[in-house]
């Protein structure tokens, strides 16, 4: 969301799961259940995100990595023909997330947040949370 | 005091699970100071609001090797002078006063990140696929020769 000026004048969507944190004023949604909540709701609402993005066709793919969700959603955009952007949250300046590894081969660019990290595994940094 | 799903009852505070977003950014500008995980969204309420920070990593208070990040950016934020780091909880009144006398110039928002991704999504918009530069062994010689050369974007 700190990003939110760059890609809000583009017609958007966005992915994020449910859960009980404010989702007021953020546009269209598509809501996930987390697979920690029920995994056959997670499966479904999944399945159904999927499709919508089957036939949205989005040009850009955006992500800062939702866990479990990403390692299907990011690579099947990609397989789609969208330019995938991973951006590795800033919470990890040492080593990266679990979904950012698994990820990082369908991304068309590869940020971090954090220099040390970028230099440590090769990845771009332009710029962090702080 | 933000409790989230915990039955947390507090002597000294008033307690809620969540608030809005209207209703937390209302708290923190209130706030003298926030007291907090190293989480990345409650470090930047307090940091874009100018108040000290009092940080607990998570790790502090529960061992979770999952998160071993938050103890890295909790020092980050004291480096920068806008924060103070608990390691015991019993250091948690002594730390309070130490932030309350911290000073620090005002936070000015780094936008860098921000810039790029606006940039790269209007390139993206006029049809160019901007790809990184890729590094390319010159004439496949030993790696002193190694360049980097950006990739042409078809137009």
């Amino acid at each position: 969301m700190e990003l939110k000026d760059a890609w809000e004048p583009y017609d958007h969507t966005i992915l994020t799961y449910v859960s009980d944190r404010p989702l007021d004023g953020m546009g269209e949604l598509m809501l996930v259940y987390p697979p920690w909540k029920s995994v056959t709701r997670c499966l479904w609402t999944l399945s159904k995100a999927l499709l919508k993005i089957l036939f949205d066709k989005p040009d850009v793919v955006l992500s800062t990595g939702m866990g479990y969700v990403d390692m299907f959603a990011f690579p099947f955009c990609k397989l789609l023909g969208a330019y995938t952007v991973y951006i590795e949250s800033a919470a990890n300046v040492d080593h990266l997330s679990g979904t950012g590894n698994v990820v990082r081969r369908f991304a068309d660019r590869f940020l971090v947040q954090w220099e040390e990290l970028a230099d440590k595994i090769g990845a771009e940094y332009k710029g962090g949370a702080f | 005091m933000q409790i989230g799903r915990s039955m947390f009852e507090a002597n000294h505070a008033e307690t809620f699970p969540f608030k809005s977003k209207e209703e937390a950014e209302a708290y923190y500008e209130e706030s003298r100071l926030v007291v907090c995980h190293a989480g990345v969204g409650s470090i930047l309420g307090g940091m874009t609001r100018n108040k000290p920070l009092v940080l607990i990593p998570r790790t502090v208070l529960v061992s979770d090797s999952n998160d071993d990040q938050q103890a890295i950016v909790a020092e980050k934020v004291r480096r920068m002078g806008r924060g103070v780091v608990v390691g015991d909880i019993s250091e948690l009144c002594d730390k309070i006063r130490e932030a309350e006398r911290l000073e620090f110039p005002p936070y000015v928002k780094s936008t860098a990140l921000s810039d790029f991704v606006a940039d790269l999504l209007l390139r993206i918009s006029k049809g160019e696929r901007p790809g990184k530069g890729r590094r390319r062994l010159k004439n496949k010689s030993p790696p002193s020769e190694i360049i980097w050369i950006e990739k042409e974007s078809p137009s």
